[in-house]
């Protein structure tokens, strides 16, 4: 009975079938909704570049409807320019201003605001059912992450021109002792260069990780569901006892539903870190600590 | 609604973009880290493509309107704030000085009520001091009264007394008394009269 649930049979590798836990996190040519309903996506279009291009053009038609409603001067009415508004200003306030600082913080919010906004909306995406979180690719957030290296390096660069930027870098140490004071400069300094780069790595890495890794938990945790009650995926303790899913499958859901809810705290709380972390490096550069 | 069009205009070319950025499938089966699909570039370009027009866009169309908005919203904030800064230093002032009125007014009425207060003392003792003398002048006129009648009684009871002696006299002696003579004797009895202690 219960196979019937379950649709038609899925990939089957020497006999048994095959999980692939990251099928619906990574990029494809189709969007599944169930095993039995599939939507194709003609080449070169992918899952992805769909909802990277819908992401740009919501946030794109968003900010550019609120800056209309916003260009009168008038104070913000309803719940959308409200909403729209209140995202603005904490990006302004709680990102920008006390990362890059509060003269140069109205500068980079443009990019900030924009980052974070579209951060956001693709982490949303993926809690929706069936719909993917382009943010679970590396390249994406590479791609996003190389952009803030760029802003942060033109942007130290611009203020202490390249040489000075450069010493920015090396750090001052007081030793008495001056082969011990610059053989510790220098390697400092080499660690520093480091991670100028190590940076923008870990911006790209620390985003595109916990969007994979989150949609993966998931989706593991349903399949729980199937590996105790689908024949093509049961496991050998589950053979015969379809009591097993009536157990499995509420302790599932209820998991499932916490989880999301935590999901749905990490897409906002990810959007923030990579655009907090962005604006704090780009004030690091322009105003270096030592 | 116009400054949208480049907006939509852009989500077009967005759309149609990883076509001439088509790179390879998503089928190869890499080994262990198959899933981040590393040689899908293709991503890469297109989020910078993406992120990059929705920057630029949003920086030419949206960023200004809302620089500018903030702009006027603030000076509209700060306008509001300035003038009921004002209004409330005018009111202040205005209280200060109907505070001042009032309190000026309090003394005057005080010195008023002192004023009036030290007239009706004054009057008050006047009018006493006037009383006393008036009672004092009607008892010495009532006196001199007394005087004079006492006097005027007195003196009418010595002209009789007089006349009688003298009538009394003429006829023990036997001669009558000429006018001159009664005058005399009538003016020698009143000086003595005066001089009597018990008659003084």
């Amino acid at each position: 009975m219960l196979t019937t649930l379950f649709g038609s049979a899925p990939p089957v590798d020497g006999g048994k079938a095959k999980i692939d836990p990251f099928g619906h996190v990574v990029d494809s040519d189709h969007i599944e909704i169930f095993e039995n309903l599939v939507i194709h996506i003609p080449p070169p279009l992918s899952k992805f570049l769909i909802f990277l291009a819908l992401a740009a053009i919501i946030v794109g038609v968003m900010v550019t409807w609120v800056a209309n409603k916003m260009a009168s001067g008038e104070p913000p009415r309803g719940r959308l320019w409200n909403f729209v508004e209140s995202l603005l200003f904490f990006v302004r306030d709680k990102i920008a201003r006390p990362g890059v600082g509060e003269h140069d913080g109205d500068k980079y919010l443009p990019l900030l605001a924009t980052l974070f906004l579209f951060i956001f909306l693709c982490n949303l995406f993926g809690m929706f059912p069936f719909l993917p979180s382009p943010t679970a690719h590396i390249y994406v957030t590479g791609a996003l992450a190389f952009i803030v290296f760029l802003v942060i390096h033109i942007g130290g660069v611009k203020e202490h021109g390249v040489g000075g930027y450069l010493k920015t870098f090396i750090p001052h140490i007081e030793v008495d002792n001056a082969l011990i004071k610059y053989s510790l400069m220098g390697g400092m300094a080499v660690l520093e260069y480091m991670t100028a780069f190590i940076r923008a790595i870990i911006l790209a890495v620390r985003l595109f990780a916990n969007m994979l890794a989150g949609h993966t938990v998931l989706f593991m945790i349903l399949f729980f569901i199937k590996l105790v009650a689908d024949p093509a995926y049961q496991i050998d303790i589950a053979k015969g006892q379809d009591w097993m899913f009536w157990v499995v499958s509420p302790f599932s859901v209820l998991m499932v539903v916490a989880l999301s809810l935590l999901e749905l705290f990490i897409a906002g709380l990810q959007a923030f870190v990579f655009t907090f972390l962005s604006a704090i490096f780009i004030g690091l550069a322009k105003h270096p600590p030592h | 609604m116009r400054s949208i069009l480049p907006v939509l205009a852009v989500a077009v070319v967005l759309l149609t973009a990883p076509a001439a950025l088509a790179a390879s499938g998503g089928d190869d089966k890499g080994g262990g880290l198959a899933f981040l699909q590393l040689h899908r570039y293709d991503l890469g370009i297109f989020t910078l493509i993406v992120f990059g027009l929705l920057v630029l866009v949003l920086s030419k169309t949206a960023w200004p309107k809302i620089t500018e908005g903030l702009a006027k919203r603030e000076a509209s904030i700060l306008g509001a704030r300035d003038e009921a800064q004002k209004v409330r230093a005018e009111a202040e002032e205005l209280r200060a000085r109907l505070q001042k009125e009032s309190a000026e007014a309090q003394d005057k009425i005080r010195a008023l009520l002192d004023e009036a207060r030290r007239d009706a003392d004054a009057l008050r003792a006047t009018e006493k001091e006037a009383g006393v003398k008036e009672a004092q002048a009607e008892r010495e006129r009532a006196k001199r009264e007394i005087e004079a009648a006492k006097d005027t009684a007195l003196d009418e009871i010595y002209r009789t007394a007089v006349d009688l002696a003298t009538n009394l006299s003429a006829k023990t002696l036997g001669r009558s008394m000429t006018a001159d003579d009664h005058r005399k004797l009538l003016d020698e009895s009143l000086a003595e009269l005066k001089q009597s202690p018990r008659l003084a």
